[in-house]
């Protein structure tokens, strides 16, 4: 079946099961790596996405639910160079073995939309979905507030 | 037994690439910091597993046979090196090393990267850099005594003059190798690097979606295998029904393999062959299958504990033996005891244990994220009935 969307800007489209996740299209269909399997169960949120600008966990959206919406994933976070959360997210040497990253940074990037100045609570509460095995919860919390004092990085993402 | 590597002129070698484009000094790194005196024995005769290479373009990379698991041993090496070669940290690279049991010896684990390395990679760092300032007094035909290494180059005091290790890669590369045990050591006071923050090498890449995880290979046409695996070591298939799994799309078959080896590593299962992720997922959840759990079928995590608690009461290897630990015991006026208890657990990690292999008529090439590559190696080997 084919559905179409839009990915990072740009319309794409494929063929495949319906129920087929997001998170397989991306990954195996066109190739998008950057969005990462952790548990295959929405309980981990290292594939984490945007539709419509909302963040969302793309291995529990069958591809039919995101057809005419707008796709946003690590790899198009920003039109050019990196957005302001990458850079503060290298600034602040947040990653470790870096497996959960894309979906931490999709996430604060959402959080910032929604609260251009989050409080610590406010970083806990919404990041709570996005699990870190190697604990860099302190380095994540940082760079969120690090994006947030510069008037880029409450920018949205395409 | 010794905790420090011994060292011995077969342990590292030095060649001038051809033309003498590279200084080139080979070491061996010990795996883990506390490797029973009888594993040293069992290494190879010439196991070198770390590199510097150091190229005219003044450019210094650490070739490592080590794994960046997010522990940081490939920034926390280059670091190390670094220190001892007065290197401007924006020269130094990292590189991983091919899988070579020839000369490489990958495993990383035991906490042991840097203990283990430590030594080994400042006396690496402590030859180059002493034969880079002899180099330099040569070429500019003074005493040594008036040359320093800086800034990843040698600093004429009188003269004010300045070459870096690139400009002086040909001529260091042709000059004797140091004796490891007794090059001069840099005093931990001048430490400008180790004790100090550096950035990880890996953060830009980790942050935009480009890192390549293994779970990331792709190879043209590659199918995706699910398997399901006996939920108790050892287990084995007994029956299964590939029915509703060969019903659903994408899905090209289901088949069962034997274990490989021993132990949870290399167990058998029902494996279902797909041509995509979701396909293989699907259909491992739609398989029927009656294990024959074995030997292993009533154990527990209670079973296991109570085992680790017989086990812990039974006389222990001894690993290291310093002074007399009984009689400071016996002689302490206040002893204190505790009983500290951990379960057996998995390590964890977020991605899901996979691997990538491509087996062709005359070699297998394999994409997998592991602590011990060469355990991978073997058992690709021992499958494909390649020579490993």
């Amino acid at each position: 079946m084919a559905i179409t969307f839009i990915l990072n800007g740009k319309p794409e489209t494929v063929n495949v099961s319906p129920e087929m996740p997001l998170l397989w299209v991306l990954r195996d269909t066109l190739d998008k790596t950057g969005t990462k399997f952790g548990c295959g169960a929405g309980l981990c949120g290292a594939c984490t996405v945007h539709i419509n600008g909302e963040a969302a966990r793309s291995c529990q959206t069958a591809i039919s639910a995101v057809a005419g919406k707008k796709v946003t994933t690590i790899e198009g976070l920003s039109a050019s160079g990196l957005h302001p959360v990458q850079q503060a997210w290298i600034a602040e040497d947040v990653p470790q073995c870096g497996y959960c990253q894309s979906g931490q940074i999709m996430s604060a990037v959402a959080l910032l939309d929604k609260k251009p100045n989050p409080t610590d609570s406010d970083i806990d509460d919404f990041m709570s979905g996005n699990i870190c095995r190697c604990g860099t919860y302190q380095r994540i919390r940082k760079a969120i507030h690090r994006a947030a004092a510069t008037p880029a990085g409450k920018t949205k993402s395409v | 037994m010794t905790t420090a590597p011994v060292w011995n002129r077969r342990d590292f070698l030095k060649t001038g690439a051809a033309g003498g484009a590279a200084l080139v000094i080979a070491f061996h790194l010990r795996g883990s910091a506390y490797a029973a005196a009888e594993d040293q024995e069992k290494k190879p005769a010439n196991p070198l597993n770390a590199w510097v290479r150091i190229t005219p373009d003044n450019h210094v990379t650490l070739i490592l046979g080590k794994s960046e698991m997010g522990q940081g041993a490939m920034t926390a090496l280059p670091m190390i090196l670094a220190e001892e070669l007065y290197l401007d940290w924006k020269q130094v690279r990292v590189e991983q090393a091919p899988t070579n049991p020839a000369i490489y010896d990958h495993g990383t684990g035991g906490s042991g990267s840097v203990a283990g390395s430590w030594l080994p990679l400042r006396r690496a760092g402590a030859a180059a850099r002493e034969m880079f300032i002899t180099a330099a007094a040569q070429h500019w035909n003074v005493s040594r005594d008036t040359c320093k290494a800086q800034d990843g180059g040698v600093l004429h005091g009188a003269r004010r003059q300045f070459l870096t290790y690139g400009q002086l890669v040909d001529d260091a590369s042709k000059l004797p190798v140091p004796d490891f045990n007794t090059v001069p050591l840099k005093n931990s006071d001048d430490f400008t690097i180790v004790g100090h923050d550096r950035k990880r090498f890996e953060a830009a890449a980790k942050s935009t979606g480009a890192a390549k995880f293994g779970i990331d290979s792709r190879m043209p046409g590659m199918e995706y295998a699910v398997i399901a695996r006996c939920p108790v070591f050892g287990g084995k298939v007994a029956t299964f029904d590939g029915a509703k799994a060969k019903a659903i799309p994408g899905v090209r078959d289901v088949i069962s393999i034997d274990a490989v080896g021993e132990g949870a590593f290399t167990s058998g299962g029902v494996v279902v062959l797909a041509n995509n992720s979701w396909a293989a997922i699907a259909g491992r959840k739609a398989l029927n299958i009656t294990w024959n759990e074995g030997s292993n079928a009533d154990e527990s995590s209670e079973s296991l504990r109570q085992h680790f608690i017989e086990n812990a009461a039974k006389p222990g290897k001894t690993v290291r033996n310093d002074g007399d630990a009984d009689a400071a015991l016996n002689s302490a006026a206040k002893r204190a005891e505790a009983v500290y208890e951990l379960p057996f657990a998995a390590h964890a990690c977020m991605e899901p244990m996979n691997c990538t292999v491509h087996i062709g008529p005359d070699a297998a090439e394999a994409w997998v994220p592991t602590q011990a590559p060469q355990w991978a190696q073997g058992v690709i080997a021992k499958v494909s009935g390649l020579p490993p």
